[in-house]
């Protein structure tokens, strides 16, 4: 099997994965907590419908299919003109493009979450607030052995750079990817910091367990982003250059299941996931 | 300042929405008794206006307000980007209530006022022009 068929497979599993299975998956974790969480005995979580619920989880299904027929129609034309590269342009380009494409309707269903969300908290006014008098820090979700396992896998990174360094390839930024763990860092801690302090999305939630999921959550993706850039630096040094298109559609695959599993592991209510 | 003494609990702040105390008052009554309870003790550090505000979904400006109070009264002590403290002496601080206070004082002076034989209306045109020329100076 040459580069090019296994990049097709590759690309396959993405739409498999990102646009059909994971969709599956959410949709039925909708139904299930819907399940668990009958609307007789916790009228507070449905400010709209069940069955609402569910037609929103049907479009999300709906909109994701249409995401994978593009994807197939994409590979089927790709192999039958026998082109090397994805729309004869750059493959690496059109599976990032396609991988937005696919995260859309996840935004879409998010947004839907959101106003669901805003109708639950005026469902549930309450005029009685409490909040806790202890500061919160991002530091207090992340243990100290992630953060050595961070500095660790960016430490890696940062001498792998300094090797290509001194043998540089074509397109090959320099020393300037030195900045590239500080970027990337400053990226997380930012996102875990607005999550931190701000309003609680859900009403129902509980707080301290979302933000250690969530930020449990970006270490874990903050690792992988690392453990994937150096990998992608390293191929040059072992003559894998023809094959960062399939590395690439096997990691958008891989954090597409580790976000799903992390954020789905502890959902308590019809829609806590998102 | 009113206090909200039954609805604290541990280190959580509870406010009221309905109560007659603004939202302000009942932060500052409730961060005192947590001072002179021995809930947070001098130098902890407290939440961010920011996350209180967002925590008891009101307004950032609420908090800031109650926070400049505390600062007043030397209950918390603001250390720029790092955040506010609970000052040193917040335990002794925070029973003084400096409103009692300036009340005595003005009943005071006021009474002193009117055995001179100033009228209400010569007082209260007084107090006003004085507060009018302190508020320019001050700004």
């Amino acid at each position: 099997m040459n580069h090019i068929d296994m990049l097709h497979l590759a690309f396959f599993g993405q739409i498999v994965v990102l646009s059909l299975l994971l969709p599956a998956l959410v949709f039925y974790k909708i139904k299930h907590t819907i399940d668990k969480h009958p609307v007789d005995m916790y009228p507070e979580l449905y400010p709209e419908s069940p069955e609402h619920i569910i037609k929103h989880g049907q479009v999300y299904l709906g909109l994701c299919a249409v995401v994978a027929v593009l994807g197939m129609y994409l590979l089927y034309q790709t192999r039958s003109l026998a082109l090397t590269e994805f729309l004869n342009w750059d493959s690496q380009s059109v599976i990032m493009l396609y991988f937005l494409l696919q995260y859309a309707p996840f935004v879409w269903l998010s947004h839907m979450s959101q106003q669901f969300n805003k109708k639950m908290r005026l469902l549930n006014k309450k005029y009685i607030k409490t909040a806790s008098l202890t500061p919160r820090k991002v530091l207090d979700y992340v243990t100290n052995k992630q953060l050595m396992l961070l500095l660790l896998i960016w430490s890696v990174f940062a001498t792998v750079v300094i090797a290509v360094s001194f043998e540089p390839f074509a397109g090959f930024a320099g020393l300037g990817n030195l900045l590239v763990p500080v970027g990337v860092n400053l990226f997380y801690y930012l996102i875990c910091r607005h999550m931190v302090l701000t309003k609680k999305f859900n009403p129902s939630q509980d707080r301290e367990r979302f933000l250690h999921t969530f930020c449990q959550a970006m270490v874990v993706i903050n690792a992988l982003s690392g453990i994937y850039i150096t990998w992608s630096l390293s191929q040059h040094l072992f003559d894998l250059r023809p094959y960062s298109d399939v590395f690439q559609a096997y990691y958008l695959q891989i954090i597409g299941v580790v976000t799903f599993v992390m954020f789905t592991r502890e959902v308590k209510t019809p829609t806590q996931m998102v | 300042m009113g206090t909200c003494g039954t609805l604290f609990n541990q280190m959580n702040i509870i406010i009221n929405e309905e109560s007659s105390d603004p939202l302000f008052a009942q932060l500052v009554g409730q961060i005192k008794q947590a001072v002179a309870g021995g809930h947070i003790k001098p130098g902890d550090q407290l939440p961010s206006i920011r996350q209180l505000a967002n925590d008891l979904e009101i307004n950032n400006k609420t908090v800031a307000k109650a926070y400049a109070l505390l600062e007043r009264d030397a209950v918390i002590v603001a250390k720029g980007y790092r955040g506010s403290f609970v000052h040193p002496d917040a335990v002794n601080n925070c029973t003084i209530d400096i409103t009692n206070v300036a009340e005595n004082k003005l009943l005071a002076v006021v009474s002193e006022l009117k055995s001179m034989g100033l009228t209400d209306s010569e007082l209260r045109l007084l107090f006003a022009d004085i507060i009018n020329k302190t508020s320019r100076s001050y700004s």
